[in-house]
């Protein structure tokens, strides 16, 4: 049985013109892609369109891509930035019509799917979540729903590895912050009756 | 993540735990299918082809019209260099015998985009316009689409159109009829296209092949358009060549 290649070695393939090998690293990361994508879509089509957009992106730029590092969060960071500008269009479109009126057309923005979520206090918890700067969204989707590790986080977001700890405390602070001010019924309660933490 | 969590961390580790994604579609044969020549565009789904296609359809029908054999070359000479945003199309010759069906009457910007102030047209725009100094302030401002918005200013007898070629949201498509002279040339560095002699139709498509609703005009002023700075970039109405390649200069 052949053992399985690394990523810097499929890379080294495509780059040396066997093409054909970038597929397995389509497989091998297309789950994770799509899922960073939709974490921030939430919506099925469109995180297929982002994650199939950010291989092809990552295709072309291959050979700025360094051997020996990890592909996983080169490719997430290619794929995170373009769910987020989508993300952004739509935002702009929507202060357009608020503010502009839309006199022509109709906007009907799509309505925020948690129909991934079963129960009512998870999609408020996500709702929380929502209310965070991006930066603080992304670097919890990586952390704990992707599962990634610091340094590959530390990849995706661009900034150093010694950051990431910070930065994850930083957006888990201003998380707490949000659902004591806006949704403190999500709070757990300690023995005794009040709230901990 | 066995560390000491706070409660909104085991939260959230919990949350993660009970999101219930999609299943993760095959990209392996559309990726691939795209890796054989980078510049392809993203493959459609079923339903946005046939859309696109009815859409070009409707389009190609009602706009049919004689175009000249220069013309006609005049495209095939530059489909290899291309500007990135802008997509060319000649329209049908109509069989010997018929009379080309009239193109739609010329619009005013006015009646297919919204006129908002500078600010908004920035804000909602998202560009940063660089304007020819030597235009002095345009008369106007204006956004068209809004998926993002394009950025126009209106100068009279002169507009500047603007959008982000990051965005990939539009595609001006340009439908070229007869008497019209396409030249492609350098602008500031990059490609570029001098349009002008006939009626044409301009219309803002988005990338799913689908025209932008409203957003369809005649145009008989000249042209010129280019991709510069990440940006899509037309001067319409100049008179000269030279002329729309002084303004260009000035939003280098």
């Amino acid at each position: 049985m052949t053992p399985e290649r690394d990523d810097s070695e499929i890379v080294a393939a495509v780059l040396g013109g066997d093409r054909n090998a970038y597929a397995e690293l389509v497989g091998r990361y297309q789950q994770v892609a799509f899922r960073a994508a939709y974490l921030i879509l939430r919506d099925s089509g469109a995180a297929e369109d982002a994650a199939q957009d950010g291989f092809v992106r990552a295709y072309q730029s291959l050979r700025s891509f360094r051997g020996g590092e990890p592909f996983r969060p080169w490719l997430l960071r290619i794929v995170t930035n373009l769910a987020l500008n989508q993300v952004r269009s739509r935002s702009r479109r929507l202060r357009l019509f608020e503010r502009v009126g839309a006199a022509r057309g109709s906007l009907v923005e799509a309505p925020v799917d948690d129909s991934f979520l079963s129960s009512d206090q998870q999609r408020q918890l996500w709702q929380a979540i929502r209310e965070l700067p991006d930066d603080d969204r992304i670097i919890l989707y990586l952390r704990f729903f992707l599962e990634l590790p610091e340094k590959e986080i530390a990849t995706v977001i661009g900034k150093a590895p010694g950051t990431v700890k910070s930065r994850l405390h930083r957006a888990g602070g201003r998380l707490r912050t949000v659902i004591e001010t806006r949704y403190p019924w999500l709070q757990p309660v300690a023995e005794g009756g009040g709230s901990r933490g | 993540m066995a560390e000491e969590l706070g409660w909104e961390e085991n939260m959230l580790v919990e949350l993660a735990r009970a999101v219930a994604y999609p299943a993760a579609p095959d990209l392996r044969s559309m990726v691939a299918a795209r890796m054989v020549d980078p510049a392809t565009p993203a493959p459609q789904r079923p339903w946005r082809l046939a859309a696109g296609a009815l859409a070009a359809i409707v389009l190609a029908v009602a706009l049919t019209l004689f175009v000249s054999r220069e013309a006609r070359e005049a495209v095939a000479d530059f489909l290899g260099l291309g500007v990135q945003g802008e997509r060319i199309e000649v329209l049908p010759t109509p069989p010997a015998g018929t009379t080309a069906t009239p193109l739609p009457t010329p619009v005013l910007l006015g009646s297919i985009a919204q006129k908002v102030s500078r600010e908004d047209a920035i804000r909602f725009s998202g560009i940063q316009p660089k304007l020819p100094a030597s235009l002095g302030a345009p008369r106007d401002y204006f956004l068209v689409g809004s998926d993002p918005a394009l950025f126009v200013a209106d100068y009279g007898q002169l507009q500047i159109w603007e959008f982000s070629l990051a965005d990939e949201i539009f595609i001006g498509k340009g439908l070229i009829g007869g008497g019209d002279v396409v030249q492609s040339m350098m602008v500031n560095g990059k490609p570029g296209y001098w349009i002008k002699g006939g009626e044409r139709i301009v219309t803002v498509m988005g990338s799913d092949g689908k025209e932008r609703s409203g957003t369809q005009r005649t145009v008989l002023e000249p042209a010129l358009v280019w991709a510069e700075g990440g940006l899509y970039r037309r001067i319409e109405g100049p008179t000269t060549l030279e002329a729309a390649l002084a303004l260009a200069a000035e939003m280098r």
